[in-house]
């Protein structure tokens, strides 16, 4: 089959002529009564049936199709005096301002409006309909101010609005009828001047004289459970409008006083306005007896429960799954734990052949209460059957190759898990099903990065392919062992994420038993020791080389001076030396995984990184690993030291303050003295707390369990410790001391004019120790400040990816390595104008001399 | 073939600066063509 396709050129608008709308209209609304007694479509009213059919018995008089097929039609009402379009009004006042209000031509003399339209026309031609709008405007706002008509001499008022739709001249009121009057006076020449096509939109069309009723088949009657019918509000607001339309008629015959008859008018006005819209800010809108706003046209479309956002580009899908997550390291990767209950409400469709059909029959047999067992038995005609304690049997027997069972999910089929909001491609990835017990979705804590999930009550969602197309892509594009590289920089995104880490940090460091090494390796499932040496001692490295292939080669980076221990280097699969951490097995910057992943490919890569994990999490588990208050103490010795660095650094900011009463300091550039002195305050008050932070990690064992979570890089960093134990330090208000609050003082405790450290934000305790009044109030400031700049950038930020992300998801590289857009223009000659495929790299760069020196140390 | 004609094949698979990183490399450690093949392979996983 070949597509046809057909490039849309121009989407043009207009508005419905009377003409037309009589011309499409079936039915000419008479009455506001909906049903006669019988509870039939009463002729002329709102439900006739001419305007469509809700009800299943009935067809359709105009085309005698039935309720599915018949799309529904048209009538309209004749009002008894003109009503304004609320979205015309814009346009009409454009046009009354700049028309003479008697003789209806634009107020430009022949040779300027000859001139102008010869300028439209060129604009149209060479900058497109934007530019030619843009003209028009200005001419619009130019003609306002023109006083007397050129062509007739006649005097032209200042016209203002009243909003929504009151049009005022000269502080008089300008009804409807002489606004259509006046509207139905200018000729179609100047239309087009003034930017309409007089073909599609004459401007006195903006001017309702007649409404057209929409089909009923959009606004159904629903019966409620006691009979009773509920009409939908579009039918509600039109009632209204037929009602007040009757009275105005009645009213206008019988000869009534105008003020009664403008009174109905402008409810009349009231009710049109809000039939289009029901929001708009200076109408108050009109409500249900519950007092909840009726939804009319321009609510049904916009926003987000709108036909767009809502029905168009969001849908519900079937077989799906939403619920809590939790963790649960010792499920594989590329799993996701399903509660029971959602493993016997959703199925997977499996034909019937001669070979699956005795295996199949068991599952129907089982039925929908018993697991695994099946819900429905689809036979090849389509007809859908479900299965019961009575139709079980007889749907056994009738069972033949062809049919199609749904049946219950199983361990090992293949799902579709995702968490919102989806921002890249790891968002949606695909996991093998594990039936678990619980009301919980479980996922490995390794895949919570790619998902950026954590378990504060993060809900996510699980679908289930319906096809063995569907189901091959999930298991070949989408699974978690096909995500572990980031297109982003090729970096692994799955990783040992914190206990993991401490643990292999741990891990490595230790040395065990044999005895205790095999129980370790057998309790993440791994049953040959056979690597693991024959020494009745064995290291941690030991122990976790098991876990490597016995021909994996792998030279680390050069350890700086920083960290402690060695390079680390693997020779045919076994840690010789170095320690494990985030650098090795961590997010971002995991060198094994990715070097696993290069050179044994998704699958096995993604059952070490697996195993790595667990051994971690468990090696943990055995030896006890627990953090606590008390690694924060300090010896007295280091308090001592503590308490010099701050008097030291108090000394030298009272030096500075010195320096800078007798003028002896000298400016930055391009700074003033006061600024320089802050600058160099600020600097000195930094350093005390790294300073101190020091004396912190020197006082402290290496085993203390905090500085072990900070070191393998778990969790935390070694300045939480010092802020903790020692001093939080200097508080910055963007990147400045405190100087805020009272008039020369931040607090009314202060001297004025003290530029020592404690008055602005210098706090000298650490967290454990406590806090002084004013120290905690100058934390808060700093802590609200940079609360409410998180709580206000993310959602900015957000939007702006939103947008960015939307504006470019149509490029794509081409065969001949260009970068187009859907419709083929060049935006690249080469991909990133290097060709270099990201996913490829590591950060960015291909790292040749690693690699080289890799293969050549092999 | 000696190992930078190997280097050369790749010239339009890879960016030119990481041609000329290779070749360098392969230059100063005195690399064969063999040895030269795989690590062009490795580079140019794609």
């Amino acid at each position: 089959m070949e597509a046809i396709s057909k490039v849309v050129k121009a989407i043009e608008f207009g508005f419905l002529s009377p003409d037309f709308i009589k011309k499409m209209a079936t039915v000419k609304v008479v009455t506001p009564e909906l049903y006669d007694k019988e509870g039939y479509p009463v002729d002329g009213g709102l439900m006739d049936t001419r305007m469509g059919v809700i009800d299943p018995g009935l067809t359709c008089p105009v085309d005698g199709k039935k309720l599915k097929d018949s799309p529904g039609y048209f009538g309209y009402i004749e009002l008894a005096r003109p009503v304004i379009h609320l979205h015309g009004i814009n346009i009409i006042l454009a046009f009354l301002r700049s028309t003479c209000r008697e003789c209806g031509k634009v107020l430009l003399d022949e040779e300027a409006r000859s001139k102008f339209l010869g300028r439209l026309e060129t604009l149209e031609k060479e900058k497109g309909v934007n530019a030619k709008r843009k003209e028009i405007n200005l001419l619009v706002n130019k003609l306002k101010s023109v006083r007397k008509c050129p062509h007739c001499k006649a005097k032209q008022y200042k016209i203002n609005l009243e909003k929504p739709t009151t049009v005022m001249e000269n502080d008089k009121r300008v009804f409807p009828i002489e606004i259509k009057m006046r509207l139905e006076n200018i000729n179609d020449e100047d239309v087009t001047i003034l930017g309409l096509n007089p073909r599609k939109s004459r401007p006195e069309w903006m001017v309702l004289s007649l409404l057209p009723i929409p089909p009923v088949t959009i606004r159904p009657s629903i019966t409620l459970e006691s009979g009773e019918r509920s009409e939908d509000d579009l039918t509600h607001k039109l009632g209204d409008i037929v009602r007040i339309n009757q009275r105005l008629f009645e009213n206008i015959n019988a000869g009534a006083p105008e003020i009664i008859v403008e009174d109905l008018w402008d409810l009349l006005q009231y009710h049109i306005t809000t039939f289009f819209d029901n929001s708009t800010s200076s109408v108050p809108p009109a409500r249900h007896r519950s007092g909840e706003p009726l939804k009319t046209l321009t609510e049904r479309i916009k926003s987000k429960e709108g036909r767009f956002r809502h029905n168009l580009t969001g849908k519900r899908v079937n077989y799906s799954a939403r619920t809590l997550i939790s963790p649960d390291p010792m499920i594989d990767l590329n799993e996701v734990g399903v509660p029971l209950e959602i493993g016997m409400e959703l199925t997977v469709p499996e034909r019937v052949t001669e070979w699956n059909m005795d295996r199949l029959k068991e599952f129907i047999k089982k039925g929908p209460k018993v697991y695994p067992g099946s819900n429905y038995v689809i036979s090849p005609d389509g007809k859908k059957k479900k299965i019961t304690e009575e139709s079980k049997e007889q749907l056994i027997e009738e069972l033949q190759p062809g049919y199609i069972v749904e049946r219950h999910l199983m361990d090992g089929d293949i799902a579709i898990f995702n968490r919102q909001p989806s921002l890249h491609r790891m968002s949606i990835m695909s996991h093998r099903i594990k039936i678990l017990p619980g009301r919980s979705f479980r996922l490995n804590p390794s895949v919570c990065t790619p998902y950026n999930a954590d378990f504060d009550g993060d809900e996510m969602n699980l679908h289930i392919p319906q096809n063995e197309e569907a189901m091959a892509e999930a298991e070949l594009l989408m699974e978690v062992q096909t995500q572990i590289i980031t297109p982003k920089n090729g970096l692994n995104i799955v990783a040992s994420i914190q206990d993991a880490i401490t643990g292999n940090y741990l891990l490595t460091k230790s040395e065990m038993s044999r005895e205790e090494a095999v129980s370790l390796l057998l309790s993440i499932g791994i049953d040959d020791v056979s690597r693991l040496p024959t020494t009745k001692k064995v290291s941690g490295r030991d122990v976790f080389s098991v876990l490597l292939p016995d021909d994996f080669d792998f030279i680390g980076e050069e350890v700086d001076s920083k960290r402690k221990g060695e390079k680390v280097i693997i020779k045919k699969g076994r840690l010789i030396s170095g320690i494990i951490d985030k650098s090795y097995i961590g997010e971002g910057s995991g060198h094994i995984l990715r070097t696993l992943y290069a050179q044994y490919g998704p699958n096995k890569a993604v059952l070490i990184l697996g195993n790595i994990s667990k051994i971690g999490i468990r090696h943990l588990l055995n030896i006890g690993f627990s953090t606590g208050i008390v690694d924060a103490d300090l010896n007295e010795e280091a308090v001592k030291q503590i308490k010099e660095i701050i008097e030291d650094a108090e000394k030298k900011v009272d030096g500075l303050i010195e320096d800078y009463k007798n003028k002896n300091l000298e400016a930055y550039p391009s700074k003033t003295l006061k600024e320089t002195l802050e600058l160099k305050i600020l600097e000195v008050l930094n350093k005390t707390r790294n300073k101190a932070g020091e004396v912190v990690i020197a006082s402290n064992k290496e085993e203390n369990p905090t500085m072990v979570m900070a070191n393998s890089g778990a969790r935390g960093n070694l300045t939480n410790l010092a802020q903790i134990a020692a001093l939080v330090g200097q508080q910055a208000l963007r990147g400045e001391r405190i100087t805020k609050g009272y008039k020369g003082r931040t607090l009314s405790m202060f001297k004025k004019n003290d530029l020592t450290s404690t008055p602005h934000g210098f706090i000298r305790h650490g967290y454990k120790g406590g806090l002084s009044p004013s120290e905690f109030f100058f934390h808060a400031m700093t802590g609200r400040d940079s609360l409410m700049d998180t709580a206000l950038r993310t959602p900015k930020s957000g939007y702006l990816y939103r947008r960015l992300a939307n504006a470019l998801q149509d490029l794509k590289i081409e065969y001949d390595g260009t970068v187009r857009t859907s419709s083929g223009a060049i935006v690249q000659f080469t991909y990133g104008d290097d060709g270099l495929d990201i996913s490829r790299t590591e950060g960015g760069s291909i790292n040749v001399k690693r690699i080289v020196r890799n293969i050549v140390e092999k | 073939m000696n190992a930078e004609d190997v280097v050369n094949e790749y010239k339009d698979l890879l960016p030119i600066p990481i041609i000329e990183e290779a070749k360098e490399e392969i230059k100063n450690r005195r690399i064969g063509a063999e040895k030269a093949k795989e690590i062009m392979e490795r580079i140019n996983y794609r």
